[in-house]
């Protein structure tokens, strides 16, 4: 054990000791999160913030994707569920939720792995119509980026309420 | 009175030798009876003709004499009168002998006895005519005989000869078909007695040797049986009395072993004695070295139970380590949240905010290596807890065991003191044993005598059924022989 906290000091000594490493080709920061046990991954671009255990208020809805609405920096946000919105049935254990860049809707989702650095070259090209925009693979296993605003637009077109004039 | 089945052989062959004897005894008698008949017969037939032949010599003298008188008449010479000489004598003779012959027919003697006087009569009128022509001439004399004296005596005579030949004639028949009559009855009873006596004899014959050849065939197929028997009786014995002599000799051999044995006892019971005392010894030291231990088991009892509670200590420690990592677990995972909040923060800011992104990933990296730090020191806490519960665990079966240990050891020191008394118990039963199995060799040595003794007894059987199987397989044979002999359809 004592072995084990010199270590950790040490390096939380080194990473200030040494110098600033030279640029690096091209890479993007990935959530590698599960969705209903898949393995699955969200750009960090595409996200605001990260949150766990966050309490989620209710709400009834025809929509079956919304877990209910949550407070993040003071904003009232509706709070989806991935599982859900992928055709998984719903589960209790999404503890996890990542907040849109734009502030307008967050995602739960049950698992989260860590974080990942992947060089552009070694994200591949997802097949068009889907939410999947690429694919890596991180450790060993592959994972599907998924496309958290072409999620939230089907959800929206799904359940968006009918104006009279659309009716007639 | 036995049935004829069950007389002995000597009676039924001297009974059919008896009835053959007696049969032919019976026909001899009569075939003598009837010859003598026959012979008497022909006797009386030969008396009948012999009486005819007289009369008829009688008659023939008579002629004779007067053939004689009358040449003597014609010639007057002495020559002529040769016949009446020679009749004058024969006639009495004659005339004497068939009075004899005649004596037993009153009718014959009768005819005879009157015949007498005309045969006197005639000789006198003979001797009267031969003396006249002496004395005369021969005119006187044919003048005498022309008075018909000597013509009438010679035909009364004759009428009297021929009476007498017709009865002889009519005893002749007589007697000829009595004769006939004898012989015939003398011939059937010759042939007929020699028919039956033949049929008789083989009759008997037969029955005699139909019973002996039964009874002797039964007898001998009885012994054939027998000897069968004893061939097989004696072979079986033979082979007993082989396997006999070879288990005796098995026998010889294990009491041999036995006999060693004993004496192996007999060493090995005196060492079970004196190994007892050293036991009984060994004993005593180990009831006190038991004493030793039962003390160090309640010694023992004491520290596990001071183990006990200081583990349990030890598993209440760790669950308190096991709290302050999940506190370190959590702030982790909080670090991580803030790292990467930090790290999208800075990607949007200009390149102060790149050096901040660096310093996020550095410290996101660092949250990174404390939760896995937390999660190996938890796994860590948990192997600790695991080897806690199962050192007390271990360590309370191992109170439970020094229990046991020390009720065992107690079971132990009183164990051993039954062993020590026991032990006395097994030195006086060693020495019995050595005692008894020195008696026992020497029983054992008396028993092999025996058996060398019954072994040569066996071996002498073992001869003598061979003997008597040989003897058996002779007197099959001669049974066999005797059946070929007394019933050839056996053969």
């Amino acid at each position: 054990m004592t072995t084990r906290v010199a270590q950790l000091r040490n390096a939380f000594d080194r990473n200030f000791a040494t110098p600033p490493p030279p640029l690096e080709p091209a890479r993007s920061d990935f959530l590698c999160i599960r969705v209903g046990g898949e393995p699955s991954a969200i750009a960090l671009g595409d996200i605001a913030s990260l949150h766990a255990d966050l309490r989620v208020v209710a709400l009834p809805s025809h929509a079956t994707e919304l877990l209910g609405v949550a407070a993040i920096r003071a904003a009232v946000v509706p709070i989806y569920d991935l599982g859900v919105a992928f055709g998984v049935a719903r589960t209790s254990t999404a503890r996890w939720t990542v907040l849109l860049r734009d502030g307008l809707a967050g995602f739960a989702f049950d698992g989260y792995d860590g974080h990942a650095r992947i060089a552009d070259r070694d994200v591949a090209a997802a097949p068009p119509g889907g939410h999947v925009r690429g694919q890596f693979t991180h450790d060993g296993q592959p994972r599907s980026v998924v496309d958290l605003r072409s999620v939230l637009t089907a959800i929206e077109t799904r359940w968006r309420p009918r104006r009279p004039a659309e009716d007639q | 009175m036995t049935r004829f089945g069950d007389w002995t052989f000597g009676r039924k062959v001297g009974s059919g030798f008896a009835v053959t004897i007696i049969a032919l005894i019976v026909i001899g008698l009569t075939g003598l009876r009837s010859a003598r008949t026959m012979i008497a017969n022909d006797e009386r037939v030969a008396h009948t003709h012999l009486v005819r032949r007289q009369l008829t010599e009688l008659l023939a003298q008579l002629v004779n004499a007067e053939t004689g008188q009358r040449g003597f008449v014609i010639t007057a010479k002495d020559e002529f009168l040769e016949p009446y000489t020679a009749a004058l004598v024969s006639v009495e003779k004659t005339h004497a002998e068939l009075r004899r012959l005649t004596i037993d027919n009153p009718n014959q003697t009768r005819r005879i006895d009157d015949m007498h006087p005309l045969i006197d009569g005639k000789l006198a009128e003979l001797k009267r005519t031969i003396e006249l022509r002496r004395a005369s001439t021969f005119e006187a004399t044919v003048a005498l005989i022309a008075g018909g004296e000597g013509k009438q005596i010679m035909d009364k005579i004759r009428t009297i000869i021929t009476a007498m030949d017709q009865e002889e004639s009519s005893l002749l028949e007589t007697r000829a078909r009595d004769s006939e009559s004898s012989a015939e009855t003398t011939r059937l009873v010759i042939e007929w007695g020699s028919i039956g006596a033949i049929l008789l004899t083989v009759i008997v014959g037969w029955l005699i040797t139909s019973s002996l050849s039964t009874q002797i065939g039964s007898a001998v197929r009885h012994i054939q049986s027998s000897s069968t028997e004893l061939q097989a009786a004696s072979n079986q014995q033979a082979t007993g009395a082989r396997e006999q002599a070879t288990a005796m000799a098995e026998i010889a051999t294990t009491i041999n072993e036995l006999l060693a044995t004993s004496r192996q006892i007999a060493e090995s019971a005196k060492r079970v004695s004196q190994i007892a005392g050293q036991t009984a010894t060994a004993a005593r030291t180990g009831e006190t070295t038991v004493t030793r231990g039962h003390e160090a088991t309640t010694t023992v009892r004491k520290q596990v139970d001071l183990i006990v509670g200081h583990m349990l200590e030890l598993g209440k420690k760790s669950q308190q380590v096991g709290t302050v990592l999940d506190i370190v677990s959590e702030l982790a995972e909080q670090t991580n949240i803030l790292a990467i909040n930090a790290t999208i923060e800075a990607a949007g800011t200009a390149d102060g905010g790149r050096r901040f992104g660096v310093v996020a990933d550095e410290i996101r990296k660092l949250a990174d290596r404390v939760a896995a730090s937390t999660k190996e020191i938890r796994g860590m806490v948990e192997e600790v807890r695991s080897a806690v519960n199962t050192t007390v665990m271990a360590t309370e079966a191992g109170s439970k065991a020094v229990d046991v240990s020390t009720a065992q050891v107690l079971d132990m020191a009183t164990a051993f003191r039954q062993i020590s008394s026991l032990v006395g118990t097994t030195t006086d039963a060693a020495r019995e044993i050595e005692l008894s199995t020195k008696q026992q060799a020497t029983a054992v040595e008396q028993v092999n005598l025996a058996t060398t003794t019954a072994a040569g007894a066996m071996r002498e059987t073992e001869a003598s059924a061979t003997q008597i199987l040989q003897t058996a397989s002779q007197l099959a044979d001669l049974s066999t022989s005797l059946i070929r002999i007394v019933q050839a359809k056996a053969a």
